[in-house]
């Protein structure tokens, strides 16, 4: 089933019998973007952006809603696997991958796994290791609306926020981001945000890697991004200014050039 | 009139920090700073609560009920098996009323089989074994992921129960609990095992569950409408089953409090709101972290339609409401008998002390009951 809307078409993509939400948008090389535990609010400016450029993939990650959890799929690395498959499944191969948050987790993780598929691996304030100096903020004992403006350096003006927000307001339980915030739950609990094997395997990546980090990232600290950086081989980090741990919400079109930029190369 | 056991019940609450402290952590748990915790106070509560049970156990109850909590003030039991243990040894006669052991947040269940059975043979077969979920906090201080609570409690039941009553050694692989050798050389004095009971106030999950395995369920004290309606899904249940509910498949914790006069039982009622309604203040994170509840069953949203938060009651309401009964000895027995018998309960948990109050008003309270509204009660 194939809907299209605007700039971008809606579909349920069959992957290992699990109905994988995808919006698909713009025209070129494949771009794949995972999504955080903000969770798949819909095609964003940031999505729109990219779309000039490539052919942009925004699916919406088992468990999260939109797509139904399989009942193996408890952890990252099971994503990992998941999204492999779905790459062998749409016969995809050149896939620029971008992840935001625990989307970047799950993306480096992908790109640990097996490259073969991948030709540029872009990690947005990614989770997944632990900092040297600081914590993570533990997104789990603090109210969600808190979590959103903490997700963002300035959140009173920052319009995709505002226009998702009010879109869909928040509710105090249930819906599709119950599902979402449920699941980031299940996989990134305990340890809580990282997988102490991930920055170890780090160093046999050989794909062209960006990391970019927002400047006023509140909820992890921007040591994550040295460590991705020092252990990816050749990788570059870029920061980005006035812009806290969602630059696709925040930053949509300064984020969208720096990974044009980066993959054009 | 249902054959009805009555059991002391008191959190245990830590009553040694500065109330002040509540305006910066209005739940006055998770957060509140440690710092605030006095050990010398602590240890004079223990002691002091630890005399009263035994006075309990003098006067006539039928045992006396113990819970758990971690990081909360309201109650000093970081253990209940400590509790129940210094039971065992310090009481005579009734039972050990344990609502109970949070069993998801347990890593290790088979050291808890152990422990319950060592209770068991060193309080002579007086444990009634009860098994909750606990709350939201017990699984963030625990550090145990919520979304598992549920699949934790039915195999970590299932484990402890197996311990109990199969020959070992035997192989357990679960899904969160695998062990290469189940084989304790502590095994329960009661046969098949202990009995098993479980607390609620407002899952009908929970209820169908403890239903199905014939195992009493105990209301903590939510509104007796809400109550009704947690009992009819027990009865329901039950008849599914292919079973009648009894009197003895349900019980109910109610606060209660006696004096000699109605003015010293009006007066020392406030205690039972000590802490000015901190755990209704705790943010939904808190209480039930995502994926630890289930959100979109109609009977659940129809329950919480109806509930009402004991502090969110003002004083005279809780107690035109049945949810706190104060007064004389013949004031209580009116009331007591009018909750057992609207309710058919076989089981009445009577949390008799909470707060400032203290030692002495608390064993005058408990003498009173022992000498005079429990005789009643079993008369009428």
């Amino acid at each position: 089933m194939t809907t299209s809307v605007g700039h971008f078409t809606e579909a349920m993509v069959e992957v290992a019998s699990t109905q994988l939400y995808m919006l698909k948008g713009g025209t070129g090389r494949p771009l794949i973007v995972l999504h955080g535990v903000e969770g798949h609010e819909g095609w964003l400016a940031f999505h729109e952006a990219l779309a000039e450029h490539a052919a942009v993939y925004a699916p919406a990650h088992p468990g999260y809603g939109q797509t139904v959890r399989p009942t193996w799929m408890e952890t990252i690395a099971h994503q990992a696997v998941f999204y492999h498959w779905f790459l062998q499944e749409a016969s995809l191969q050149g896939v620029d991958l971008v992840g935001v948050g625990v989307g970047g987790w799950i993306a480096a993780q992908m790109a640990v796994m097996c490259q073969a598929n991948l030709r540029h691996l872009v990690l947005v304030d990614a989770a997944g290791v632990r900092p040297r100096q600081g914590e993570v903020v533990d997104l789990f004992i603090i109210p969600w609306r808190e979590v959103i403006e903490r997700s963002l350096s300035d959140a009173e003006n920052c319009a995709e926020a505002l226009r998702i927000y009010t879109a869909t307001p928040l509710q105090e339980f249930g819906g599709v981001r119950e599902a979402g915030r449920s699941m980031s739950m299940r996989m990134c609990y305990r340890p809580y945000m990282y997988d102490p094997a991930l920055l170890p395997t780090l160093g046999k990546i050989r794909l062209p890697t960006l990391v970019v980090w927002g400047a006023q990232d509140q909820i992890i600290p921007i040591d994550c991004g040295h460590l991705y950086q020092q252990a990816i081989p050749g990788a570059t980090l870029r920061v980005i200014d006035r812009c806290g741990h969602w630059p696709h919400f925040e930053q949509p079109e300064a984020l969208a050039e720096i990974i044009h930029e980066f993959i054009a190369r | 009139m249902p054959k009805t056991n009555y059991y002391y019940f008191t959190e245990q609450p830590y009553t040694g920090y500065d109330p002040a402290l509540q305006e910066q952590y209005p739940a006055l748990r998770l957060n509140l700073p440690n710092t605030n915790y006095d050990p010398q106070i602590a240890s004079d509560l223990y002691n002091r609560y630890h005399d009263e049970y035994q006075v309990a156990d003098d006067v006539g109850f039928d045992g006396i009920m113990i819970n758990e909590h971690h990081t909360a003030p309201f109650c000093m039991q970081a253990s209940i098996n400590i509790t129940g243990t210094v039971l065992a040894k310090i009481t005579r006669r009734g039972k050990i009323l344990m609502l109970g052991n949070p069993l998801p947040v347990v890593d290790n269940p088979l050291r808890l089989a152990e422990e319950l059975a060592m209770i068991d043979c060193i309080s002579r077969g007086r444990l009634i074994s009860g098994f909750v979920r606990g709350g939201g906090v017990e699984s963030l201080v625990n550090n145990v992921n919520p979304v598992y609570n549920r699949e934790r409690f039915e195999e970590a039941h299932d484990l402890i129960v197996a311990a109990w009553t199969r020959p070992g050694p035997f192989r357990w692989d679960g899904k969160h609990f695998q062990y290469r050798v189940v084989n304790p050389w502590a095994l329960p004095l009661q046969k098949p095992h202990p009995p098993i009971m479980v607390p609620g106030t407002a899952s009908p999950e929970t209820v169908v569950w403890a239903a199905k395995h014939r195992y009493p369920y105990v209301v903590l004290g939510s509104s007796l409408e809400q109550t009704k309606e947690l009992i009819a899904i027990y009865h329901e249940t039950a008849k599914e089953e292919g079973y009648e509910m009894k009197p003895e498949h349900i019980g109910y914790l109610i606060r209660v409090f006696v004096a000699d006069s109605e003015a010293k039982a009006q007066a020392e009622g406030h205690n039972f709101f000590w802490q000015k309604g901190a755990l209704n203040k705790q943010i939904r994170e808190w209480m039930a972290p995502p994926g630890y509840a289930t959100v979109d069953v109609a009977g659940i949203r129809r329950l919480r339609a109806i509930s009402k938060a004991f502090d969110n009651q003002a004083y005279q309401e809780a107690q035109d409401n049945y949810q706190l009964i104060l007064g004389t000895p013949d004031q209580v027995i009116t009331k007591l008998r009018h909750v057992r018998d609207l309710l058919g309960v076989g089981h009445m948990c009577l949390w008799a002390h909470d707060g400032y109050m203290t030692h002495e008003d608390t064993v005058r309270c408990i003498e009173l009951m022992g000498k005079e509204v429990l005789p009643a009660l079993r008369d009428a």
